[in-house]
């Protein structure tokens, strides 16, 4: 009897095992392209990668650069003016996962020009080449007229508007509002950005910031409640408040051309936190490899704080009065 | 082609009027006596004549063509119940009924009694049918609680992505091919908690006719399986409840006379998310639901002679909150409400008239969070009429006409914040005839075509006919070659795609206009052999062809983007099944080889369900004094899965606004390789059950305990893309429920 039950104790530890399970198929070497275009700056940027594999399944545990170097990468745009990209080593932000310096082409000579194409080509120092295509996005024109100076609005409206304009088609808008301050801190002076949300929610004791999703209008406003709640935020619980010096405040539109804008949304797009997708498909406009090229215009807005509101918080203007 | 036909038609119609001559037809209801609930398939035979039929759903059967002014032996038999036999007479050209009741042996198994003259259909048109019984529900294996669209996936040919969802995919079709009817009203997402548990209470079914395919024209809509649930009319005699508890619900049932009727009305509630948790590898998720059920039925000659009335509801829900504004809340429900009337004539005529309304609504609330706001609704109003003749020489003729007013919408909001509104609404007309050719013991004939008079479809290019044939050719007394082949068109389709190993509903739309409705083709065959009384050896092969599958478009990116594209599927295989029941045991085993396939694009793969080989074995003892047990093992070799190729660092716009030197936006992004052209490990478990019954004077209570994984399996059910990790399926779990009927 008890080597039967052995027998089975024996059986059963062995099928109830976890079988080994290489989910790997065999790995082709691939280039990634990531290139953005900004539309206000001469100075831009681009990396080149390749694809790798881990042995324990967790990609964040690569630890070796993908990065590639020597590469010939020229951009195009309009009248056959050439840029080229020329490579450089940085050194990685605090707490990225790589630790050894990554490598920029870059240059400081490439302003887009609204309403054109834009051409990008990059040959490897294999022998292989990326290339890709976009059109750069008309200008936004901030509507002067009909766009908030001063915080809080002249006409004691609940709310603060700003609207643009442009000619693109169907354009999607990246927009962020932020508050501009200086703490003041052992005599030592650090600069400061608050984005101020749509709205703010309660949840208990903390207020969750909702913040703005794509738009597709030509105008974007925010409650004065909003903006109070934000006032109220930068100094939080510190009853210090006169360290607190209130700069300006600066609303900032982007507008991205439609190869960004369509990998953005296939990127941006979220599933709800129960569902499990295995396979998702990826989007890229790289020929011969992956990633993305792409352009956004961008134009920004101030709105100055009148030094009445700034006190109200008990904080000290960092800027002249507006009247 | 046509004078064949009519020849045919002729030679039935000159049978039929031969054998009407002196003859008179006997018709009745099987009932239990405690309750009289319907007796489903239960046997009423004529020795005497040699001549039998078997009750249907309701409990009716009808036997033409008894040769008048003579007395014979019915004899009514049933599995559980003691026999009778009572004496008939029957008049010329008249249907006498007699209405039968039978009374139970008790539970177990063991006490029964040999059944007499056993009445078999010889030539019953039944393949790729399983029918089954609120009897062979109570026994069989349970996991966390009786679940019937978690135990049909041991029979053959029904397939399943892993023990945390109870959806089932038949014979290589999508889990939205399959129509599940309560009462002959369609539910649309029968589901409880994300899928892992079935709506429906099975305390509240009498009986289920599950349909793996070639079904005939009386069904319509899907393209793979039908599973029609017939409710519990409710105890006639006594008012009588039940209260159940488990792990994860607690229920009660309640039911009891009403004048010339009964009622019954049953109720279910989570209380527990313990179970939910095991379910979803100890995520905890905060899910609420509840089910409810009535139904109520009238009989009254006095009213209506050989009418009955009945109305049902069901009713369930779902709710997942989270009082975080920062996670979405989701719920979803169901509304099912029938009304039904079955008449019997004067002539071996029966008709039923059906009203039914079913609407499910279905809601992601996204709050702050960043999910996308979703909401379906599905309401469909429809009306049945169904016709059936039955000729002295037990040929039938069905009619039916079904017309269903159906209305969706689908509301997403897009990655812009942008409503996109994809509902739509129609009507579907549909008349059915079928001849069922029964006259010869040796062959069984169902011909038939359902006859699409409007559709819900804008498509010019859809469907106008779906014909259906069904044969039974009995080559020997014991053995039996069976046989269907169709056609069968589905409007409806599900946004949600088959790599979504979880979801949290199905949202139902209307096929949009610029894809033809799907069609599908069966073809089967099958050999069914009974050697001995207690011994059952099927086999039966299948192809199964789908064109205009609607199946989602994973390369769209802009809203203005289909949201689907046609595709293909197809899917073959071979299921064998065999049954020795020698009491008090009962035996199942069953292997299917099967073979899917899907096309998009020009591109063929595996979908996510397709297994190769399943082996499922089945025991249930009943040791009597109350004590049974069962026995469950299943075997799938591997799922499909998609394997990766590598990864590379992927930019995000998490912060547009941020200096560039000021972070890196790459995260690591994982390549996938050809869909599912990798396998996993091979899937197996074993589940057991102990049952005991105890019964008192003025009530019984019921003690159910069940282990699921008895030897901790660790099947695998995905890894994690993102960071390798692997999930498993359910470990080692053991549960109990504690019943008490009154």
């Amino acid at each position: 009897m008890r080597k039967y039950l052995f027998l089975i104790i024996i059986f059963i530890s062995i099928i109830s095992c976890e079988e080994n399970l290489n989910p790997y198929g065999e790995l082709k070497e691939r280039y990634i392209l990531n290139c953005i275009i900004r539309g206000d700056t001469t100075f831009q940027t681009l990396t080149l990668t390749r694809d790798y594999q881990v042995d324990n399944f967790d990609p964040y545990s690569n630890k070796e650069d993908v990065n590639i170097k020597n590469a010939l990468v020229r951009i195009w745009n309009g009248n056959n003016k050439v840029t080229i990209l020329r490579d450089t080593t940085i050194e990685r932000p605090v707490g990225d996962k790589y630790k050894t310096p990554y490598t920029v082409f870059k240059t400081n000579d490439l302003l887009p020009n609204p309403n054109s194409a834009i051409e990008i080509e990059a040959i490897l120092p294999n022998g292989k080449k990326l290339t890709s295509v976009a059109s750069v996005p008309d200008a936004i024109t901030i509507s002067e007229g009909s766009s908030d100076k001063v915080i809080p609005p002249v006409d004691n409206k609940k709310f603060i508007k700003i609207s643009w304009s442009t000619s693109e088609k169907n354009p999607v808008f990246i927009v962020r509002l932020a508050i501009y301050f200086f703490k003041h801190e052992n005599g030592v002076k650090t600069r400061n950005v608050l984005t101020v949300p749509l709205n703010y929610i309660q949840y208990g004791e903390a207020w969750i910031p909702n913040y703005p999703k794509p738009v597709t209008d030509l105008a974007y406003s925010v409650d004065m409640n909003t903006i109070k709640k934000a006032m109220e935020l930068i100094s939080d619980n510190d009853t210090n408040k006169s360290r607190y010096e209130i700069l300006s405040c600066i609303f900032e539109v982007l507008s991205l051309d439609p190869e960004l804008r369509k990998y953005y949304f296939a990127t941006a797009r979220s599933r709800d936190i129960y569902s499990v997708k295995l396979d998702e498909t990826d989007y890229t406009n790289i020929k011969g490899g992956y990633g993305v090229f792409g352009v956004y215009m961008r134009t920004y807005w101030v709105l100055r704080f009148t030094h009445d509101y700034i006190k109200s918080f008990g904080y000290t203007p960092g800027l002249t009065d507006v009247k | 082609m046509k004078k064949v036909l009519s020849i045919f038609i002729l030679v039935l119609t000159c049978t039929n009027f031969i054998n009407a001559q002196d003859t008179g037809t006997l018709r009745g209801f099987v009932t239990d006596s405690l309750t009289a609930e319907a007796l489903v398939y239960a046997n009423a035979y004529i020795k005497e004549l040699n001549k039998g039929a078997n009750s249907d759903s309701r409990g009716y059967f009808l036997i033409p063509g008894i040769p008048t002014n003579k007395t014979y032996q019915l004899t009514i038999s049933y599995v559980g119940y003691k026999t009778k036999t009572i004496s008939i007479r029957v008049t010329k050209e008249k249907v006498v009924q007699y209405n039968i009741q039978l009374q139970a042996e008790g539970i177990q198994l063991n006490t029964i009694t040999q059944i007499g003259e056993r009445y078999k259909e010889k030539n019953e048109t039944n393949v790729s049918v399983q029918r089954i019984s609120a009897r062979e529900i109570e026994i069989m294996p349970k996991g966390v609680e009786t679940d019937v669209f978690r135990s049909i996936k041991y029979l053959a040919g029904v397939q399943s992505t892993g023990d945390v969802s109870a959806k089932y995919y038949v014979r290589g079709g999508a889990s939205n091919q399959n129509l599940v009817l309560i009462d002959n009203v369609t539910i649309y997402n029968p589901f409880h908690a994300l899928g892992l548990f079935s709506v429906v209470d099975p305390d509240m079914i009498n009986n289920i006719e599950f349909f793996k395919g070639g079904f005939s024209a009386e069904y319509g809509g899907r393209l793979s399986s039908v599973m029609s649930i017939i409710t519990k009319d409710g105890n006639k005699n006594r008012l009588s409840g039940k209260a159940t508890a488990s792990f994860l619900t607690g229920k009660i049932l309640l039911e009891g006379p009403i004048p010339n009727g009964s009622f019954i009305l049953t109720g279910r509630k989570s209380y527990s998310n313990k179970i939910i948790d095991k379910f979803l590898s100890e995520k905890n998720i905060p899910v609420d639901f509840y089910d409810f059920s009535f139904k109520a039925n009238y009989s009254n000659n006095d009213f209506l002679q050989g009418a009955k009335f009945s109305v049902n509801g069901f009713y369930s829900g779902d709710k997942i909150k989270h009082s975080d504004p920062r996670i979405e809340d989701y719920q979803w429900n169901n509304n099912v409400f029938g009304f039904h009337w079955f008449q019997v004539g004067d002539s071996p005529l029966f008709y039923e008239l059906s009203l039914s309304a079913s609407r499910f609504n279905g809601k992601v609330d996204p709050k702050i969070s960043d999910a996308r706001k979703t909401e379906n609704s599905v309401e469909d109003l429809g009306i049945l009429m169904n016709f059936t003749y039955m000729f002295d020489n037990k040929d039938e003729i069905g009619v039916g006409f079904h017309i269903k007013q159906i209305k969706t919408s689908l509301y997403i909001e897009n990655d812009r914040s942008i409503p996109t509104d994809l509902g739509s609404s129609g009507a579907n007309i549909s008349l059915y005839l079928k001849y069922k050719l029964m006259q010869f013991n040796f062959l069984g004939l169902d011909l038939g075509t359902r006859i699409n008079l409007a559709s819900l479809s804008k498509n010019e290019n859809r469907t106008v006919l779906e014909p259906r044939v069904s044969l039974t050719l009995r080559i020997l007394p014991t053995v039996a070659i069976k046989g269907a082949a169709g056609i069968y068109q589905q409007e409806l389709t599900t946004i949600s795609d088959e790599n979504e190993v979880i979801n949290i509903f199905e949202p139902w739309i209307i096929s949009p206009d610029y894809l033809k409705p799907a069609l599908s083709k069966h073809y089967i065959l099958g050999l069914e052999t009974n050697f001995f009384e207690a011994f059952t050896f099927n086999v039966e092969g299948y192809y199964k062809k789908v064109d205009d599958l609607p199946l989602i478009n994973d390369k769209k990116i802009l809203p203005e983007e289909h949201d689907f594209i046609a595709g293909k599927g197809e899917s073959y295989g071979l299921e064998i099944f065999t049954r020795i029941n020698p009491e008090p045991i009962n035996f199942t085993a069953s292997y299917t080889n099967a073979f899917a396939y899907k096309e998009i694009n020009g591109k063929l793969y595996y979908p996510r369900y397709d297994i190769r080989h399943s082996v499922n074995l089945g025991l249930e003892i009943d040791f009597g004094k109350g004590w049974s047990t069962s026995f469950a093992w299943i075997y799938n070799s591997g799922l499909p899965f998609t394997q990766i190729i590598g990864y590379y660092d992927k930019y995000y716009f998490d912060n547009f606004f941020a200096p560039w030197f000021q972070f890196d936006p790459r995260k690591p992004y994982t390549i996938i390789g050809t869909q599912n052209l990798g396998r996993l490990p091979d899937y197996h478990r074993l589940d057991f059950s102990l049952s005991k019954k105890i019964n008192f004077d003025w009530m019984n209570v019921k003690f159910d305990f069940s282990i699921i994984n008895v030897y901790n399996r660790k099947n695998i059910f995905y890894f994690k893309r993102d960071t390798g990790e692997r999930v498993n399926m359910l470990p080692f779990l053991p549960t109990a429920t504690v019943r008490i009927e009154l």
